[in-house]
């Protein structure tokens, strides 16, 4: 009974957060389910992988979520993903558990350090500026309260990323947004909330062919733990939603890079 | 209304019974022992099997919208998405 009480609530932080900052909440419910409550980490990553699901479900079907997402740059990077998550699957069998805790620590620590290193950039268009490119768009934003344009540069570069997202998605049961999202906003010039709302879009598929795998192999043995997760997740994505639209970019950026650090610190360090 | 519209009207009913079906399942599975308690189960797996479904229909909505758009990179983009999703879903179960 407790252990299900702390997977809804870790759910409601991971989906909250997670909605917030694009990234699927499961690199927040990994370390909270496997730490927190000792489930062992293939069991915890089958867990945080659905609810993954469930956060890139909520977003892609909001109002909110629809408006902010970029569904042409979501088809392509889905595409790449989702062939990284195959090609990941392959080599799960051949990585060791402590090996599956160094790549998720690196990943976070790379991903905190770009969003560090970028705090400032807003990756809009000068107004007046109305040629937005094949994959660009615009989007009404909450800092300055007008309607913004963004063009999406490097496009072969956010390709590759997100393949190798794909593959991390599939070995650290995360959706892959701890690379996409910094991707799309440092290096691509996509503004940080269409990025947050893109990536969450496409983790849902992502995150779909490991799901399948996990369950195949077993590790989706915990019924209610899951569906607890799930509905925590699916609260805290509202609340998350709600949130992000009254808090300044700079201040996500800064609140994501901290979390990331914190997470990649808890696995590096033995125990 | 485009059909890739109203599809995802449709998912965001499944969303909901998908949220029904798991905390029907969780109180069930807190409450009820003995020979009902495999209803509980099936609720939540239920509700699981929506929720990791939504997503391919999703992508679905965006093949219709893209193909009549016309988008037709996305179109095969979303297609390719779907044959992948689908070919791992098939060789795994």
């Amino acid at each position: 009974m407790l252990n299900v009480a702390f997977a809804a609530l870790a759910g409601v932080g991971a989906g909250s957060l997670g909605s917030m900052l694009g990234l699927g909440g499961g690199i927040f419910l990994v370390p909270l389910l496997d730490l927190g409550l000792g489930l062992p980490i293939e069991n915890a990553k089958a867990i945080s992988l659905v609810t993954v699901i469930a956060t890139s479900n909520f977003v892609a079907l909001s109002s909110a979520g629809r408006k902010a997402a970029n569904p042409k740059l979501a088809v392509l990077l889905q595409a790449l993903a989702v062939a990284g998550a195959l090609a990941g699957l392959q080599v799960l069998d051949y990585v060791d558990a402590r090996t599956h805790e160094l790549i998720f620590a690196g990943t976070a620590l790379l991903v905190a350090t770009v969003m560090v290193s970028r705090l400032n950039a807003r990756n809009v268009l000068p107004i007046g500026v109305t040629d937005v490119g094949l994959l660009g768009g615009r989007i009404d934003d909450p800092d300055t309260g007008a309607e913004v344009a963004y063009r999406v540069k490097r496009v072969p570069l956010v390709l590759v990323v997100t393949f190798g997202a794909g593959v991390i998605s599939s070995l650290a049961g995360v959706g892959g947004g701890v690379l996409v999202v910094p991707a799309l906003n440092s290096w691509c010039g996509v503004p940080m909330r269409v990025a947050a709302a893109t990536s969450a879009v496409v983790l849902g598929v992502t995150a779909l062919p490991a799901v399948v795998d996990y369950y195949s192999r077993g590790f989706l043995t915990m019924p209610e733990m899951a569906a607890a997760s799930v509905l925590g997740v699916l609260a805290g994505s509202r609340a998350g939603f709600l949130i992000s639209a009254r808090v300044r970019v700079r201040s996500l950026k800064i609140l994501m890079a901290v979390i990331l650090a914190v997470v990649a610190a808890k696995y590096l360090l033995p125990h | 209304m485009t059909l890739g519209d109203r599809l995802r009207s449709w998912l965001r009913i499944a969303l909901a019974a998908t949220s029904a079906c798991l905390a029907m399942g969780l109180v069930a599975s807190l409450l009820i022992t003995g020979p009902a308690a495999p209803v509980a189960d099936a609720l939540i797996w239920t509700g699981l099997g929506l929720l990791v479904s939504i997503p391919v229909l999703n992508v679905v909505a965006v093949y219709f919208d893209e193909w009549v758009q016309p988008r037709r990179t996305f179109a095969w983009a979303a297609l390719v998405v779907l044959v992948l999703v689908v070919w791992t879903i098939a060789r795994r179960v």
